[in-house]
C-alpha cells in the first residue's frame, strides 16, 4: 500500500514539487515557511490522491491547495510573515567570500525593498503576482484560483500600484496585518 | 496604443506574440507612459527576485511522506521538518593560528530531518569489529575564556519560561563541561563568546504559529584569534543577522561591533506543549519531549563545532551511535553531530573502536531508504580521514539493500580509498556478483578499470534497441566531470543523444541523467553537442512548455549553449531566448549570457 502511494506520489506530485517549491518561495520569501507550504500541499495531496488522480491539471489542482493553503495560514497568523536570514540563498552569499560584503549588501537592499514591499500586500495579491513571476496568464490563473479573468486583471492592477506605494514609501513598513483590514 | 490596451497585453504577457510594429508601439508607450512603464519593471523585477535551488533533503523528505504512517491518522502530521543544527559556520582553516586553527570553511547547511516511516528493523546482522586503526591523538589545546550570556526576550508564559530556563542551566552545564574551558562574566575580556537567545509565545510575530519557542544561539570568537578573512566572513554574517531578518532586532546590538566575529549558529525551534518542550526534528519527539535533551544537543553542538577541539566529547558521541539501547532519534542525533563537526574541521580523536560498526548497525537497523541514504552521507564526512577503510566499511557496502544507495556507498569507497587493495579487491568482487548492472559497473570502475567502464557505456548508449531511459542509464556510473567529458567526446554517442533526449525529456523521472547529458554536452567538442543541446531545447519548449522540467532543462541548455558561442546555431538560439522566450528567468539567463556576464 506504501509503495503503491508512494508511486502515484511520484507519479502525480513529483514532478511538480519543484514548481510548488517556487510558487511557494515567490509568496513567503523564506525557506522555512515556503518548505511549510509545500509540505501542507504535499500532505493535502497524499490524502487526496484518488482526487489528484482525477484532475485535469494535477499542477493546477496542487497550485490551489497551496494558494489556499498560504492565505489560511496567513489569515490565521495574522501578519505577514517574518524574513529570516535564508538557510539555503541568503547565508550561503553572505558566507561566499566573492562578492564583498558592501556590493553583495547593496545588490541584497534592492531585492530586500522589492521582498518587504512583496510581503505587504494582501495574500490575495501575493498569489497573483507570485502567478504571474511564474508565467501563468490571467486565464490559467482563473482556474487555478477559482477567481474571474476580470476581477484577476483588477486585483492585478491594484496590486502593481499597492506595490509601486509601499516601495516608494518604505517607511511605511507596518505589517499589513497590523493595520485595520480594508473592507475587501 | 493606450494605457488599457497595453494593459491587457502585460496581463496576458503576450507582448513577445506581437508583430513587430504591434510591439513596436507597445514598446513606445512604455517608453513614454511612466505608469505601465512602473508596471512592467515590476512585473520584471518580481520574476527576476533570487529563489534558492529546491535542496534534495527537502525533495526527498516530501516524497518520503507518501510513505508516512503518520498521514490519515488523527490529525495531520504537520511540520516535522525542523531546521536544526547549523545556519552559518565562517571558520576558515589555513590561517586559523593557535589551537584551533583546524577548520574549514564551510558554506552553511539547513539541515532538514526526513521522517523514518517506521520503527527500526534490523537489515542485517554485521559481524563483529575488527581492530580499528588508531588515528593520531588530537593536540592539546590551550586553555580558554568564554563569556556566555542569556537573552531572554518576551516569554511572559511562566511555564515555559520555567522550561527555557530549565533546559538553559542544563546548556551552561553541558558547555562548562567542555575541557580547557572557563566560563566568564560578560564584562570580562574572552576568547568566545555565546549568545543565547530564547523567544516564548507572547511574540507571535517572531514566532511562526506551529512553532511556539524558538532558541538561536550565536558562537562568535574573537577577531584578535582570527585571520582577515574570517573577520570578514564573521562581520558579513553578523551584518546578515542584524538587518532586516528575523533576528535582527535582537541581535544587532550583540552582534559584529566589539571585536567578535560568528563563527557558528544554531537554531532551535518546536511547539510548547503545557509540561513538555518536544523536539520536533525526529521522528519519535515523545523520546526527547523535554527542553533538556534539546539543550543537551544544542550545547554539544557548540561545543564540538563552534570552540575548540573536544576530544571527550566526540568519544561520547561516537559512544553513543553505537550504544543499540538508546532510542534510534538519540544514536541519529550523535551521528549527525559528529558529521557536523567532521564536514568543518578534521577529526581530533581516535576513532573509537566500535564506532564505526555502531554506525554500520544504526544503517543497517534503519528501514527507511531516504533515513539510510542520509547516514551513508553523514558516514561519508567521518570516514574520509580513515587512513584505512576498514573492513567493516567495505563489508558493509554490498549488504545496503537499495540500489542507489549501494551505487553512493561504492562511490564513497572509490573517493576516499581509491588506491586501497582491500577497497580494490572488493569493488573487484561487486563488479561481478552485485545484482545491480549500475553497481557493478561503479565497482568496476573503481576497481581500476575506467576504459572497460566507458566502452560499456558507448555500447548501451549507442544501442537503438533499448530505451531511451535505459540508453542513458548508464551514466548514472560516471562520478567525475572528466569522465563525462572523456564518454561524451565520441561523437557517435553524441549523435545518439539526439535521438534519445528528447524522449527521455518526457519522462520527468529520468531528471538526474538528464541534467548529467546536457551539461556533459555543454563540454563535448564534437559536431553533434549542439544539435543534442537544440534538441533538447525544442522538447523544453514543446513538450514540457507547462512542467517545471522544461525550465530546468531550458537553463541547463542555455549553459550548455553558453560553451559553443563559436556555433553560429548556438549564438542563433540563445538570441531567440533573450528576446522572446515566454519566461523572464529564461530571457535573463541568455541575456547574461549574450552579455558575456
Amino acid at each position: 500500500m506504501a509503495d503503491a502511494n508512494r508511486e502515484r506520489f511520484d507519479a502525480l506530485v513529483t514532478p511538480h514539487l519543484p514548481l510548488l517549491h517556487r510558487v511557494a518561495w515567490r509568496l513567503v520569501r523564506n525557506s522555512p515557511d515556503a518548505n511549510d507550504l509545500v509540505q501542507d500541499t504535499c500532505i493535502a495531496a497524499c490524502e487526496n490522491l484518488a482526487t489528484l488522480a482525477a484532475a485535469d491539471h494535477p499542477e493546477r489542482w496542487l497550485l490551489r491547495v497551496l494558494q489556499n493553503r498560504f492565505i489560511n495560514v496567513n489569515k490565521r497568523r495574522g501578519r505577514a510573515p517574518f524574513v529570516p536570514i535564508d538557510e539555503e540563498a541568503g547565508a550561503a552569499q553572505l558566507a561566499s567570500s566573492e562578492p564583498g560584503p558592501e556590493e553583495l549588501q547593496q545588490r541584497r537592499d534592492g531585492e530586500r525593498a522589492l521582498e518587504r514591499a512583496f510581503l505587504q500586500l494582501e495574500e490575495a495579491q501575493r498569489t497573483l503576482l507570485a502567478l504571474r513571476a511564474e508565467g501563468y496568464d490571467l486565464t490559467e490563473i482563473a482556474t487555478i484560483t477559482g477567481v474571474g479573468k476580470e476581477v484577476l486583471r483588477a486585483r492585478l492592477h491594484r496590486a502593481r500600484s499597492s506595490l509601486a506605494r509601499h516601495l516608494e514609501q518604505p517607511n511605511d513598513a507596518t505589517p499589513r496585518a497590523s493595520r485595520p483590514r480594508s473592507a475587501s | 496604443m493606450n494605457c488599457q490596451e497595453l494593459g491587457r497585453i502585460l496581463d496576458e504577457q503576450e507582448l513577445r506574440w506581437l508583430p513587430a510594429a504591434e510591439r513596436a508601439s507597445a514598446e513606445a508607450h512604455l517608453a513614454g507612459c511612466p505608469d505601465c512603464a512602473r508596471d512592467h519593471q515590476l512585473d520584471l523585477r518580481l520574476a527576476a527576485l533570487s529563489i534558492p535551488p529546491l535542496a534534495p533533503k527537502s525533495l526527498a523528505g516530501w516524497r518520503a511522506l507518501a510513505n508516512s504512517k503518520v498521514i490519515g491518522r488523527s490529525g495531520r502530521m504537520r511540520n516535522r521538518f525542523i531546521i536544526v543544527g547549523v545556519v552559518a559556520a565562517l571558520a576558515a582553516a589555513a590561517a586559523m593560528p593557535g589551537w584551533w586553527n583546524r577548520r574549514a570553511l564551510e558554506q552553511p547547511v539547513a539541515v532538514l530531518q526526513p521522517v523514518p516511516a517506521a520503527t527500526s528493523v534490523p537489515v542485517a546482522q554485521l559481524p563483529e569489529p575488527a581492530a580499528v586503526a588508531s588515528q593520531p591523538a588530537a593536540a592539546a589545546i590551550r586553555k580558554y575564556t568564554v563569556q556566555v550570556r542569556l537573552l531572554t526576550r518576551s516569554i511572559d508564559n511562566a511555564e515555559l519560561q520555567a522550561a527555557i530556563d530549565q533546559g538553559y542551566a542544563h546548556f551552561i552545564n553541558v558547555l562548562r563541561a567542555g575541557p580547557q574551558l572557563t566560563i566568564v562574566p560578560a564584562e570580562q575580556l574572552a576568547d568566545f563568546r555565546v549568545t543565547y537567545n530564547a523567544f516564548g509565545p507572547t511574540r507571535p510575530d517572531r514566532i511562526r504559529p506551529d512553532r511556539t519557542w524558538l532558541a538561536f544561539i550565536t558562537v562568535e570568537a574573537a577577531e584578535r584569534d582570527l585571520a582577515p578573512e574570517q573577520v570578514a566572513a564573521g562581520r558579513r554574517a553578523a551584518a546578515s543577522l542584524a538587518k532586516g531578518n528575523f533576528w535582527g532586532n535582537s541581535l544587532s546590538e550583540a552582534l559584529g561591533v566589539d571585536g567578535f566575529a560568528v563563527v557558528h549558529s544554531i537554531e532551535s525551534s518546536s511547539q510548547f506543549v503545557p509540561g513538555c518542550l518536544p523536539d520536533i526534528s525526529t521522528s519519535q519527539p515523545e523520546a526527547v519531549c523535554s527542553f533538556i535533551a534539546v539543550a543537551q544537543q544544542q550545547a554539544e553542538s557548540v561545543r564540538l563545532v563552534g570552540l575548540p577541539a573536544d576530544v571527550g566529547l566526540e568519544h561520547q558521541l561516537q559512544q553513543r551511535v553505537g550504544d543499540g539501547t538508546l532510542p534510534w532519534q538519540q544514536r541519529h542525533a550523535s551521528m549527525q553531530l559528529l558529521a557536523e563537526m567532521a564536514r568543518k574541521k578534521p577529526r581530533g580523536a581516535d576513532m573509537d573502536q566500535n564506532f564505526l560498526k555502531g554506525a554500520l548497525d544504526l544503517i543497517a537497523a534503519t528501514p527507511d531508504a531516504s533515513d539510510r541514504a542520509t547516514l551513508w552521507s553523514m558516514l561519508d564526512y567521518i570516514v574520509r580521514d580513515l587512513k584505512d577503510p576498514v573492513r567493516l566499511l567495505i563489508d558493509a557496502v554490498p549488504r545496503e539493500p537499495d540500489e542507489h544507495i549501494r551505487l553512493d556507498a561504492v562511490n564513497m569507497l572509490a573517493k576516499h580509498f581509491p588506491d586501497d587493495p582491500q577497497v580494490r579487491a572488493a569493488m573487484r568482487e561487486m563488479a561481478i556478483a552485485d545484482a545491480s548492472d549500475l553497481v557493478r559497473n561503479a565497482a568496476r570502475q573503481a576497481a581500476g578499470g575506467d576504459s572497460e567502464v566507458r566502452e560499456y557505456i558507448v555500447a548501451i548508449v549507442k544501442n537503438a534497441s533499448l530505451s531511451p531511459t535505459e540508453r542513458l542509464r548508464p551514466l548514472a556510473v560516471i562520478n567525475s566531470e572528466e569522465q563525462l567529458k572523456d564518454t561524451l567526446g565520441d561523437e557517435s554517442v553524441v549523435r545518439a543523444m539526439v535521438e534519445i533526449l528528447p524522449d527521455l525529456a518526457r519522462d520527468t523521472s529520468q531528471d538526474k541523467p538528464m541534467m548529467m547529458a546536457i551539461g556533459g554536452l555543454g563540454y563535448a567538442r564534437t559536431p553533434s553537442a549542439v544539435d543534442a543541446l537544440l534538441a533538447v531545447l525544442r522538447a523544453a519548449e514543446d513538450d514540457l512548455a507547462d512542467s517545471a522540467y522544461g525550465m530546468l532543462y531550458k537553463s541547463a541548455v542555455i549553459t550548455g549553449l553558453s560553451r559553443h558561442r563559436d556555433d553560429p546555431r548556438a549564438e542563433a538560439a540563445l538570441l531567440k531566448i533573450a528576446s522572446s522566450d515566454a519566461n523572464p528567468t529564461a530571457r535573463q539567463a541568455a541575456a547574461k549570457v549574450l552579455q558575456g556576464q
